[in-house]
């Protein structure tokens, strides 16, 4: 039986891939190395693919973007898209007119077409979905909040007046409200006559200024957080779900890449980003790895910066030296603490930064040990 | 005649005779001098602990402690104690109101040359000499000058600046705005931090030693002769490393550095390497030629 041609096989690569392994194919793998490879290679980068898809059905939508928009750059993949050209010049077009922008041509295609109409409200939904996320957060959540308490009471570093004044009892469990601006007339006068308490208020006013400031830091929401976005946004049916109804259902699952089903394409190329990631970072990675890395070091200095601020506040208080002395001392604090500023601010701009990292946790270290100085010259 | 020929001469003697007497009142405001003396075996620890004055230790070949303190105010004393091995020296308020003034005293004390140090000092200055035993010198303000010492060298400050010459063992010093300088120094291990201050080292580099070098804001100078022999790494985040040394495997902004950073990773001379690390915040980092 006469072999078929490398470019005969490798038209018919996807029907390989899928198992329908024919005799002729056979033969040609028998005696052509370079077609048995590529065969080899991309049957098991589909099983891996259908494995990752078995996990996790559907990566995000801005995610197959920045995908595509990066392996056509790097021009790793052809573009399938280029099907309809209008299309195509709409999605390319897409981050504007989820920006506001209408121009003439896109709003007579959309008009025109129903798969990129659905696009183009899908994705509006996600954005406006993403962006009151975004703005949501007004104060750092209540697990946080008893956590931050227990700890410090635990430690001694507050005393629980709750327990011993029933006043006290009454304004701790209106702090809420308090930290949010409501000012009633017994709270203002316990405030004024309890000096625990005005201490308490003063602490957590400052945690929460904190910790607003650090929400308004966030740089974008990660992507677990898009999924889950898009899925209760489906589940409600507030978003239909567009990729299936972009180009008629065919018969079969539809084919990508070598004839790849979707999902399995979807792995394959997590498994290429994954190779490629190797040797270039892209934004993308790079600002969810920012994100991550933020959020350790945010949680691993939130209740140290608290601890802090509560001894500096009893530290200060309490010193009792020489004029000179602790002119030197407050004037080296607030060093310190210009220090300590500046290094957040830096590890905010560049989260990944272990020097940025180190030089901040430095500048708490060196805080630490000032208080601890302080604290001797007020004993 | 001028008026003041006119003044009897029993009275120009009677104030020759007064003005010393009221000048030797006036000594003790500047002149009490206690000395304490303290026999001591093997290994002391000689703990001072001093608000206001300059501390001067020094070691000697006796077996004994030595305390001269020299204390204007008769509102407070030297304090000196002896438990075993161990000698505590220290201002001993007389009086429950004291000013701020009235707490100064100037010490010098002579020790063992194995003794350790432990020492306390907000304002004034702190010198150490010859001693070759561990010490731990905490200060405020006072500056703190440590000559041909030895052992594990523990520093830190506020706003006081730190020297070492001709100090070997182990150092660590840390300040806020002092500045530290090392010079000639034969150490092993240093490690170095001050925020807004300076740092100089300009001294041996030993065998297998480590040198970290940081700062935030000031100068850290590191100063090498030709044949010296280290790895060298030097990263000042947001401000400048300059270079003079001809590092082998030198490169320059390394893709591992932080963005934006300035780097300089490479080596001087290969044989029995010492590790060098300097790193500052937006400082500028100056690698220099003695």
């Amino acid at each position: 039986m006469a072999s078929m041609e490398c470019k005969t096989f490798r038209d018919r690569l996807d029907s390989w891939i899928d198992g329908e392994k024919s005799a002729d194919a056979r033969a040609h793998l028998a005696e052509c190395s370079a077609c048995r490879s590529l065969a080899e290679d991309l049957t098991a980068i589909a099983s891996a693919a259908r494995i990752t898809a078995e996990s996790d059905p559907e990566p995000p939508a801005y995610l197959w973007n920045s995908i595509r928009a990066r392996l056509d750059d790097e021009g790793i993949i052809r573009q399938p898209r280029l099907v309809r050209p209008e299309c195509d010049a709409f999605i390319d077009q897409l981050d504007l007119w989820l920006e506001g922008a209408r121009p003439a041509e896109a709003q007579s295609h959309v008009a025109r077409c129903p798969d990129c109409q659905r696009w183009a409200e899908d994705f509006a939904a996600i954005t406006i979905a993403a962006r009151a996320t975004d703005e949501y957060e007004p104060e750092p959540p209540a697990y946080l909040w008893n956590s931050i308490r227990a700890q410090l009471e635990n430690e001694g570093i507050i005393r629980q007046p709750r327990l011993v004044r029933p006043q006290c009892d009454a304004f701790i469990d209106q702090l809420d409200l308090w930290l949010e601006g409501a000012r009633p007339a017994e709270a203002q006068s316990h405030v004024a006559a309890c000096p625990d308490c005005r201490l308490l208020a003063g602490d957590f006013a400052a945690i929460t200024i904190a910790a607003r400031a650090t929400a308004e830091h966030e740089p974008e929401p990660p992507a677990y957080l898009w999924n889950s976005i898009r899925a209760q946004l489906e589940s409600e049916g507030i978003i239909r779900q567009p990729r299936p109804s972009v180009i008629p259902a065919p018969a079969k699952p539809r084919r990508g890449w070598f004839g790849l089903p979707r999902t399995a394409m979807a792995g394959a190329f997590a498994a290429v980003l994954a190779v490629v990631g190797l040797f270039a970072r892209g934004p993308l990675t790079q600002r969810i790895n920012d994100y991550r890395w933020m959020q350790g070091t945010q949680t691993s200095t939130a209740l140290l910066t608290a601890q802090l601020n509560t001894v500096e506040h009893a530290t200060v208080a309490s010193l009792r030296s020489d004029p000179l002395v602790e002119a030197s001392l407050h004037k080296n604090l607030a060093i310190v603490d210009n220090y300590i500023a500046l290094c957040e601010k830096s590890v905010r701009e560049n989260p990944q930064s272990e020097m940025a990292r180190d030089f901040l946790y430095d500048a708490y270290q060196q805080k630490a040990d000032l208080l601890a100085q302080m604290n001797e010259q007020g004993d | 005649m001028h008026r003041w020929m006119a003044v009897p001469e029993w009275q120009w003697k009677a104030s020759f005779l007064l003005l010393p007497a009221l000048a030797f009142t006036a000594l003790p405001a500047s002149a009490r001098r206690i000395e304490k003396q303290f026999k001591v075996d093997g290994h002391p620890m000689v703990a001072i602990h001093s608000p206001n004055g300059t501390i001067t230790v020094k070691a000697w070949t006796k077996s004994e402690v030595l305390v001269i303190a020299e204390i204007p105010s008769d509102r407070v004393d030297l304090g000196a104690v002896q438990n075993g091995d161990r000698v505590d020296i220290g201002t001993r308020l007389l009086t429950a109101n004291v000013s701020p003034a009235d707490v100064h005293a100037d010490y010098q004390i002579d020790v063992p040359e194995n003794s350790e140090l432990q020492i306390h000092n907000d304002q004034g200055a702190v010198s150490v000499a010859y001693v070759l035993g561990d010490m731990n010198i905490e200060t405020v303000a006072a500056g703190i000058d440590l000559q041909d010492v030895a052992g594990y060298l523990t520093v830190r400050t506020a706003a006081g600046s730190f020297s070492c010459l001709r100090c070997a063992g182990r150092i660590e010093a840390h300040a806020i705005s002092g500045n530290l300088s090392f010079v000639d120094t034969r150490s092993t291990q240093i490690q170095a931090s001050t925020i807004t201050g300076n740092i100089v080292f300009s001294g041996q580099f030993l065998p297998e030693g480590q040198y970290n070098l940081k700062n935030y804001s000031g100068v850290i100078d590191l100063r090498y002769l030709p044949g010296d022999s280290f790895d060298l790494s030097a990263t000042s985040l947001k401000g400048k490393v300059n270079n003079e040394a001809k590092l082998s495997r030198e490169n320059r902004s390394l893709d591992s550095a932080p963005r934006g950073a300035e780097t300089f990773f490479g080596t001087l001379n290969t044989a029995g390497r010492a590790h060098v690390e300097l790193s500052s915040f937006d400082g500028t980092i100056n690698i220099v030629k003695r």
